[in-house]
């Protein structure tokens, strides 16, 4: 059995508006998707069994239910998300006096409003070609709403809203473009606070980073001025842990009053943006080692840890969003080349007494068979290269004494292990040396020319501090497992992340790069068109003296001068075919007639016309009869005279106004 | 002069004798009245003779029959100059086409030859026999009927030929309720010969002389052009309707205005005689002479609007 067209109407507007529904299921409460379900399935089936639809009393009771159950359940009926779901259930609701195409629209614009929450939960990219087909099936819906019932063509609506919608994006863009930009958020909209806390932490005890390993998000994304520093050069620092206790590794108490430490640059220098996705921590990314940072945005420790400055100006603030600042490095840069402050010396040998015995132990034997600190920390790297020691990312678990443990029991780690490990021997024969953790490695992406890091590349390593040198990084993860560090360009040791049997295929690792470089450029060249990116635009085409007013003024000027000419052109276009007053009362009464059901044929004459419209609708016969006669008397026939225009009009009146008594 | 007064008892009395075939009565009075010639293609038998007598009687015009046959020769039709040996000059003795009325049955079942002597008696009105030019009756008023073109033995008459006629009509079979009333009445030859001139020659040369004066609106000249510039323009004929066609469909629209009383010509007059006027004068494209009467319908009557 086919659908009746009324009801492949109905399919196609609830088809289109569950699509609009959908990405809100995951957050609603689930009565609320169960009684648009069932509202929906009831509807239809109404409408194959011509069932009665509700009487408004009941309409009135629903509605007023509906409101006070999204009532109870949020406490309000503010916000995205009561609102979300107060459209929902309206929708439902509406379903039951949903007849004409006018109720169909109803539904077609609450589908738009759901698109438009949609968007305003996350911005991101697969959401939006989402919404953009949930958009054009709404559009298609409100097409097929507005064509007779009988139009048969399903695709028709399809191409009609695909064109339209075609049509509509250049002046969406220019509105996007140009529409003046305020800064600040949108309404009320409430900052969304991610559940899982995915980045770096403040701690090190083995196994933090293993877990991260595995996660493919995106940490940050670099885009370099000019050269772009060698694999084996990316070295992303985060964050210093310098206190040890015996098991993990913390951040030392920094001083509130501590100025960042002295730097002696030399060598290539890197200028360089990151946008760094939300960390939830205040802990800015950068390069090894950062020369020039924003000073009013963010400041450095003396460790050289970057952070982001709040309000005050000791304030720091957690990036609970997406956040974009330039920087500066220079790898080869020596840090404190010329003495260690007292205090910090003290602190970076500190190990908790009477922990790690054997390590101690060790670490004394090596040193006392090295002639120089270089050649001890070469002869311990040596020790982690040549004995059997293993990279990997699910290492077995650790005790109370898990440095001893390590050294010289499982012997298996990642670099989190060889990072600790390394720090106590150095400590132990009294070089100073910490934690560093950041992240190791960057994919370049050839299609927006920016690196991208991903929070698999999460790595932990050292810094000693010689004298003469200042602080030197060494990565003891190295020594065990090189690939783990030369990797860069999607190399084989993704192996080691969990993701590298997918990057064997170069196609798919090309698409990957495609589809992160499209998402990028939608965040960068849309999400983040900020006020200060619309001036820089305006800059660029040469209006960055117009100002914002100007440009508001430009803008209404350019829409008021486009609606008249479209109004113009309207009107040209809707102009009366006939000039002739007696054509125009004659194709009036066809017009009037038309909307009450009982259409001219083209090739009819007038008085053919007449006899069927008198037969088809007896009320309307004697003036369509007298009408007809006059109009044929003046138009056809010869002694025309000035009164008998007057008098077909006259009749036209009448005729129209019993056509429209008759259609009601 | 009322015309529709004048004419609707010659239309009532050519009811009484030919049943149940308004229509083509109307249209053949109308033809007439245009001073234009019929055409009637049908079986035999349908009662094409009978009309053409009865509208004979009616009109109280002089009548001829001509029956053509395959060795028919133009002398038959028009005449023939015999030496009077007497008066020792030739004298010419006029055929059957010096009458009002002609009947040509068959017309398709004679030799070119013949045909076209009747057909340039019927546009030139006149014969000229030996130099002389004899002016044929007024009015004159020739119904040919014609076998359908299928039919052996039969010559059909070309696409210029046809011209000649105003007007192309089909009577076909009577419903069962008019052929019952056929078959229990008198014979149709007894009520001919019993039937009285509802008009007089005068009469009917002054309604004739009304025809052509009757008012044309403007509009309605835009629809006539616009039904054949459709049979020039759409591609669905082998050939556009000529200047002489349009004329023609605009004096039978005009004529059967006068026939219902009208002073002016409405787009329902045209499209009343379109068929039969402009039936015979086209030739569909992809036709295989089948039924072109409904093609033109929606070809052309359908496909142009009113304006």
């Amino acid at each position: 059995m086919t659908p009746s067209p009324g009801l492949r109407r109905l399919m196609t507007t609830c088809g289109a508006l569950t699509v609009a529904l959908l990405p809100h299921v995951a957050r609603l409460p689930p009565w609320i998707s169960a009684t648009f379900a069932l509202a929906v399935l009831w509807r239809l089936l109404a409408e194959q069994r011509a069932y009665a639809l509700p009487s408004r009393a009941l309409r009135v009771v629903a509605a007023l239910a509906a409101v006070l159950a999204v009532l109870a359940n949020y406490r309000t009926l503010n916000g995205l998300e009561a609102g979300t779901a107060l459209l929902c259930l309206m929708a439902a609701l509406k379903l039951g006096e949903t007849r004409a195409a006018r109720d169909h629209a109803v539904l077609v614009f609450v589908g738009y409003l759901l698109c438009l929450a949609t968007l305003l939960h996350q911005e991101s990219l697969p959401r939006l070609c989402f919404v953009l087909l949930a958009v054009w099936l709404l559009t298609a819906a409100l097409a097929r709403a507005h064509r007779p019932l009988e139009a048969s063509s399903s695709t028709h609506p399809l191409r009609l809203a695909a064109r339209l919608l075609g049509l509509g994006l250049p002046l969406a863009a220019l509105l996007f473009v140009f529409v003046p930009r305020l800064e600040g958020h949108f309404w009320a909209l409430p900052t969304l606070r991610d559940t899982a806390l995915t980045g770096i932490g403040d701690d090190m005890t083995p196994g933090d980073i293993a877990s991260l390993a595995r996660s493919d998000e995106p940490a940050f994304r670099a885009w370099f001025e000019a050269a772009v520093p060698s694999p084996p050069q990316r070295y992303w620092r985060v964050q210093v842990l310098e206190s040890f206790d015996g098991r993990g590794w913390h951040r030392g108490a920094t001083r509130a009053d501590a100025s960042a430490p002295p730097v002696a640059a030399d060598g290539a220098r890197y200028d360089y943006r990151v946008a760094l996705e939300a960390t939830h921590r205040p802990w800015l990314v950068g390069l090894d080692t950062v020369l020039d940072w924003p000073q009013t945005l963010a400041r450095r420790n003396r460790a050289g840890v970057l952070m982001r400055l709040g309000r005050g100006p000791r304030e720091l603030q957690d990036l609970d969003s997406r956040f974009e600042y330039a920087l500066s490095s220079a790898p080869s840069a020596r840090v404190m080349p010329d003495g260690l402050p007292e205090d910090l010396a003290q602190r970076n040998v500190e190990l908790p007494p009477g922990r790690a015995p054997a390590t101690r132990a060790l670490a004394a034997r090596l040193r006392g068979a090295s002639s120089s600190e270089h050649a001890y920390i070469d002869a311990v790297l040596r020790r982690f290269h040549d004995e059997a020691y293993e990279y990997t990312l699910e290492p077995p678990r650790l005790g109370t004494e898990p440095t001893d443990e390590f050294m010289f029991g499982t012997r298996q780690g990642f670099c989190e292990h060889y990072a600790a490990a390394f720090a106590v021997m150095m400590r132990a024969v009294g070089i100073p040396a910490r934690v560093v953790i950041g992240y190791q490695g960057g994919d370049w992406n050839r299609y927006g020319g920016y690196l991208l890091v991903r929070q698999s590349s999460a790595h932990a390593w050292n810094e000693v501090w010689l004298s003469g040198e200042g602080w030197r990084r060494v990565d003891p993860t190295a020594a065990v497992a090189p690939e783990r560090v030369r990797q860069g360009d999607g190399g084989p040791a993704d192996a080691h992340d969990g993701v590298g049997v997918l990057a064997d295929w170069a196609w798919l690792g090309r698409a990957r790069q495609l589809w992160d470089a499209a998402r990028t450029a939608w965040y960068e060249g849309v999400i983040n068109f900020s006020a200060k990116s619309q001036q820089r635009l305006l800059d660029a085409l040469g209006l960055g003296a117009w100002g914002l007013r100007g440009l508001a003024l430009a803008l209404t000027a350019g829409f008021m001068l486009t609606a008249l000419l479209l109004g113009g052109w309207l009107a040209w276009e809707l102009r009366p075919a006939h000039t002739d007053p007696l054509q125009r009362a004659w194709a009036a009464v066809c017009t009037s007639l038309a909307a009450a059901g009982l259409p001219r044929a083209p090739a009819e004459g007038p008085l053919d016309y007449a006899r069927r419209v008198a037969q088809a609708a007896p009320a309307l016969g004697d003036a369509m009869q007298a009408f007809a006669t006059a109009y044929v008397r003046a138009r056809y026939l010869p002694y025309a005279v000035a009164g008998d225009l007057r008098e077909v009009q006259r009749l036209a009146r009448r005729l129209r106004l019993q056509a429209r008594k008759a259609s009601r | 002069m009322d015309a529709r007064r004048t004419i609707e008892p010659v239309i009532a009395a050519l009811n009484a004798i030919v049943l149940g075939k308004d229509r083509q009565i109307r249209l053949a009075v109308a033809c007439l009245m245009a001073r234009g010639h019929l055409l009637i293609e049908d079986l035999p038998g349908v009662g094409k003779t009978t009309l053409a007598q009865a509208l004979a009687r009616t009109l109280g015009l002089s009548y001829q029959r001509v029956q053509f046959t395959s060795d028919l020769l133009p002398a038959d039709i028009i005449g023939v100059s015999v030496f009077d040996r007497d008066s020792g000059r030739f004298e010419f003795r006029r055929g059957p086409v010096f009458t009002q009325l002609l009947l040509a049955d068959e017309v398709n079942r004679a030799t070119p030859k013949a045909q076209s002597a009747l057909l340039e008696a019927m546009e030139e009105r006149q014969v000229t026999v030996d130099g002389h030019t004899h002016p044929l009756p007024e009015p004159f008023f020739v119904v040919a009927t014609q076998n359908p073109s299928y039919q052996l033995g039969t010559y059909p008459l070309p696409e210029s030929q046809l011209d000649r006629f105003l007007m192309r009509i089909d009577l076909g079979y009577p419903d069962p309720t008019h052929e019952r009333e056929l078959l229990r009445g008198r014979d149709r030859r007894e009520l001919l010969s019993e039937l009285q001139p509802a008009l007089t020659a005068e009469t009917l040369r002054a309604l004739q002389a009304l025809v052509p004066q009757l008012h044309v609106a403007e509009p309605l000249l835009d629809y006539v052009q616009a039904l054949v510039r459709r049979t020039r323009d759409s591609g669905l004929f082998e050939a556009g309707l000529s200047p002489r066609a349009a004329i023609s469909l605009l004096r039978a629209s005009q004529a059967w205005a006068l026939c219902h009383g009208r002073t002016g010509v409405l787009p329902e007059d045209v499209q009343a005689v379109a068929r039969a006027v402009i039936g015979h004068r086209l030739q569909l494209r992809t036709a295989v002479d089948g039924d072109r009467a409904a093609d033109l319908d929606g070809l052309l009557l359908q496909a142009v609007a009113v304006p």
